[in-house]
């Protein structure tokens, strides 16, 4: 069921294409996190759909409701769309029950109740309802404004970014926090964000913009392991991207032969793999003549410390290697780190994906 | 907080002596970027701080403001209580009293409507030829308030009292609400009213709800400066026929030079000011208007006026045409009729001896502003507020009462410094001190304090974080309140015919004696010379103080 559609919008700046022909679906009650670096355009599209800017072409439907068509739209304060920008956007000279009574109408019956409970699940202590903005951190700033935009019970809610500006324990916990919240709300909600982690961890749909275009959307799980080209995957992640000879759900690759997706594909192609999908154990210098086809071996070159995961960076030493392969890297846990110089022997678990060209 | 004495080889040494030189060596080679405390050899650290240094300043520029108010009590002291009774409660008095309360209401409202339509529809609105409309709202000021009357009697004789006063009082000062209230709409950050928006409100409540509370800084400040100005004038009541204080006042001076009479209206004068400061206080509270939140705030967007394009083009239009196109037409005819013999070599005299003492001025009373307007924002106290007012009140003194002070005290106390350029100098910094100050207040408010500390933390002195931070960020106000005292000063009157030494002919005393003599049309060179002076000092810092915005 798909409740916000956006269709072929597109938007020029002077010469600069900011938005080329975007589609997009996303259906009702769901969390979709659009990411891409900056200057991606994903701001753009946000406001297009807030009604703040309008579109040179395509059309944005809400729930049956035709809201931009071409350059013809629906004004923003007819939406009933939710807005949270960057940096919450409080007005400073209200205080913290006004800006959040702001959108709710004076003499509503209730309001003042309204109010009060907003606060309540944003948490945020009554005892704020009458500071200013200027009195708050900067995650209570990010509460009010959401509590703002939840006051009027929006169709849609839209987050730039709302995270961006505070410090990682608190981003993380804000994150977590809003998410459930949006979802205890039942509102359908469109995260923007340059952090693919965020946007991973935030989201049910995740879409990936680069230079104005939609480079690809789906679950994060789906967009994470299966990525459509080398940038997507970088993008979201550590990636080891290797040349390989693909067999019948194998590849042949600088690891040895790995399990891969390979369809009806056979011959050259590249396969990219998680760095958590290869492990490291211990082994001898003598070993590689054992199993040549079953794993690989590699020296440690070097090792770097990370709380709970460490990086270890690994280069290969068996016959599939060639000269110019850079060393791999791998996560591994902190608690069986090799030292550096050290013989490991790598396996991989799970399946290799193999780009689409 | 603590930073380095001023040691020759220090950087602040080195800001104090040549600024431009280290500002330019910061950009070029990021030189100032790293500055290790331990670099330097012999770096004394001591425990001063900025507010103190502040504190210090403010306080002394307060009590050279104190002088002219100071004047008048030690009169009043010495006139004694029944004769000061005497002179005080009297009809008379109260006539001025509601004279001067109708005129502050009849002006003021329809001066910031004014303000803020103008104001809007040049910085918001897609309006064609928004920037010459810009500059067509700020070019009044380049015409002094007494020849903007001297314009409409000529035009139309019959005007003259509450009407006509009002009339041409909103005309000539609107601009002072215009300049501040348009910086802080370029400025106001637009998420705000994206905000408002997704909540539901439509354009105009948008405007009523968020853009409006915003502006009340700027409002009231503007407000609170044409309101001294209407207070304070002189010229354009006396030329429209309508009393107040300051007309009466010089009466009095004149009918007897040394009158007990004068010095206790001065008095009065003072209270309605102090009243005035006291109401601006009260309305403006102490509310935050910088931004909260971090980043850089997006440009504003402009709304299309659509059809309402034409009516919204004859409010601009209108308003030039009255604010500039009958002082230029009128000052035009006059010029037709006094021909070539009005243009003698004494004009070009006066335009020099204007020019040095109006920039001399300006940067003057910049500097001494500076301290307190920092105070006023940064570190707001009870004393900060005494001292603001010893800022404010000197404005609102008729330019007669701050010079016949300076002529006693400089007659009684320092003789070498009769009627020299210093002492007019003085006179200048005190009476356009309010309107440096509330300048720069406005802009410095607008500057987050976290970039002072930021600078600090990069190793800049308090001074430097100020002077490359706030200061940088507060130029366009800073520009802006920069052009309006030097275009007083260019226009300034009273004060500089008692004050200056003898043969000191201004374009201003040269108009006034021209126009006493009823020869309007010799009057009409220096009155051009004025306004064309002011013109492009006017355009200029109006661009400027764009471009230093950023935009």
């Amino acid at each position: 069921m798909t409740f916000l559609t956006i269709q072929g919008i597109g938007k020029r700046y002077g010469g600069m294409a900011a938005l080329d022909g975007i589609d997009l679906a996303v259906p009702a009650g769901a969390r979709m996190a659009i990411v891409g670096r900056s200057g991606s355009g994903k701001t753009t599209l946000l406001r297009i759909v807030a009604g703040f800017e309008t579109a040179d072409s395509g059309r944005v439907t809400l729930d049956g409701q035709v809201l931009a068509e071409g350059a013809s739209a629906v004004p923003a304060h007819r939406r009933g769309i939710g807005y949270v920008p960057q940096d919450g956007a409080l007005f400073p000279h209200l205080s913290v029950a006004d800006n959040i009574a702001f959108g709710l109408e004076r003499g509503l019956p209730g309001r003042d109740a309204r109010v009060l409970d907003m606060m309540d699940m944003v948490e945020l202590d009554r005892r704020m309802l009458g500071r200013r903005p200027h009195e708050l951190s900067g995650g209570q700033q990010q509460r009010v404004a959401l509590a703002r935009a939840l006051a009027r019970q929006p169709r849609l809610m839209l987050l730039d970014e709302p995270f961006s500006a505070l410090d990682t324990g608190l981003r993380e916990t804000m994150r977590k926090a809003v998410a459930d919240l949006l979802r205890a709300a039942g509102v359908t909600t469109i995260l923007v964000t340059h952090d693919q982690n965020e946007a991973l961890s935030f989201a049910d749909h995740v879409a990936v913009l680069r230079q104005g275009r939609l480079a690809q959307a789906g679950t994060p799980q789906e967009l994470y392991h299966r990525p459509c080209d080398r940038d997507t995957a970088a993008f979201l992640g550590d990636a080891i991207v290797l040349p390989a000879e693909l067999g019948d759900g194998w590849a042949a690759c600088g690891l040895g032969r790995v399990a891969a997706d390979t369809g009806s594909r056979r011959g050259r192609a590249e396969i990219m793999l998680r760095p958590e999908q290869l492990r490291l154990a211990p082994a001898s210098p003598a070993d590689p003549a054992a199993s040549p086809e079953a794993a690989c071996h590699g020296r440690v070159t070097a090792v770097e410390f990370g709380g709970a995961v460490c990086k270890v960076a690994v280069s290969l030493l068996n016959g599939h290697a060639q000269d110019s392969q850079p060393a791999l890297t791998v996560h591994s846990s902190s608690l069986d780190l090799p030292a550096i110089n050290t013989h490991v022997r790598i396996t991989v678990s799970g399946k290799a994906h193999v780009f689409a060209t | 907080m603590t930073h380095p004495t001023l040691d020759p080889r220090t950087p602040a040494f080195r800001d104090a002596v040549h600024p431009g030189i280290n500002a330019r060596e910061d950009g070029a080679r990021g030189e100032g970027a790293w500055r290790s405390p331990t670099a330097g050899e012999g770096w004394r650290w001591r425990r001063p701080n900025g507010p103190a240094a502040a504190i210090a300043l403010a306080a002394l520029v307060s009590l050279i403001a104190l002088l002219p108010l100071g004047f008048v009590a030690w009169i009043a002291v010495q006139t004694g209580w029944d004769t000061v009774a005497a002179l005080v409660f009297r009809p008379r008095v109260g006539e001025l009293l509601v004279n001067t309360l109708l005129l502050e209401l009849a002006t003021l409202p329809p001066a910031i409507i004014l303000a803020v339509a103008l104001a809007w529809l040049t910085e918001r609105s897609d309006l064609p030829g928004a920037r010459l409309w810009a500059w067509l709202a700020v070019a009044p000021l380049a015409v002094p308030a007494f020849v903007h009357s001297y314009a409409w009697i000529t035009v139309a004789p019959g005007l003259h009292g509450l009407s006509g006063a009002t009339l041409v009082s909103v005309l000539a000062y609107f601009p002072f609400l215009y300049v501040p209230v348009a910086a802080q709409m370029r400025r106001l950050d637009p998420a705000m009213e994206d905000v408002a928006a997704s909540l539901g409100l439509g354009p105009w409540e948008v405007f009523l709800r968020v853009v409006l509370p915003q502006l009340r800084l700027p409002i009231c400040g503007g407000a609170l400066l044409v309101g001294l100005h209407l207070l304070a004038e002189y010229g354009l009541y006396v030329m429209i026929q309508f009393d107040t204080f300051t007309t009466a006042i010089v009466d009095q001076f004149q009918s007897a030079y040394n009158g007990p009479a004068a010095n206790m209206l001065a008095g009065v004068l003072v209270l309605c000011c102090l009243a005035l400061l006291g109401a601006e206080t009260a309305v403006r509270g102490n509310e935050r208007y910088a931004r909260v939140g971090s980043g850089a705030a997006r440009l504003p967007d402009r709304r299309r006026l659509g059809n309402a394009t034409l009516p919204a083009l004859l409010v601009p239009a209108l308003t030039a045409a009255l604010s500039l196109g009958v002082p230029l037409v009128t000052l035009g005819r006059w010029l037709l009729i006094g021909g070539a013999a009005v243009w003698g070599p004494a004009v070009l005299g006066a335009i020099g001896q204007t020019a040095l003492l109006a920039l001399a001025g300006a940067a003057l009373t910049t500097l001494a502003a500076l301290p307190m307007a920092w105070l006023s924002v940064r570190a707001p106290g009870r004393l900060q507020r005494i001292m603001e007012a010893c800022h404010y009140h000197v404005g609102a003194l008729p330019g007669v009462v701050v010079a016949l002070a300076l002529v006693t005290i400089t007659v009684r106390v320092a003789l070498p410094l009769y009627q020299t350029v210093a002492t007019v100098l003085l006179a200048y910094g005190l009476l356009f001190l309010p309107r440096a100050l509330v300048g720069l207040r406005g802009s410095i408010a607008q500057a987050p304090v976290e970039l002072e500390r930021a600078a600090m933390s990069l190793g800049r002195t308090p001074f430097q974080a100020v002077r490359q931070t706030t200061l940088r960020l507060a130029a366009p106000g800073a520009a802006a309140s920069m052009a309006m005292v030097a275009l007083g000063i260019a226009n300034e009157l009273t004060a500089t015919l008692m004050l200056a030494p003898n043969g000191t002919r201004t374009l201003a005393t040269e108009f006034w004696s021209f126009t006493a003599e009823l020869d309007y049309a010799g009057a009409a060179p220096y009155a051009v010379l004025m306004v064309l002076a002011s013109l492009p000092l006017t355009f200029l810092l109006h661009a400027q103080s764009k471009r230093a915005a950023g935009r």
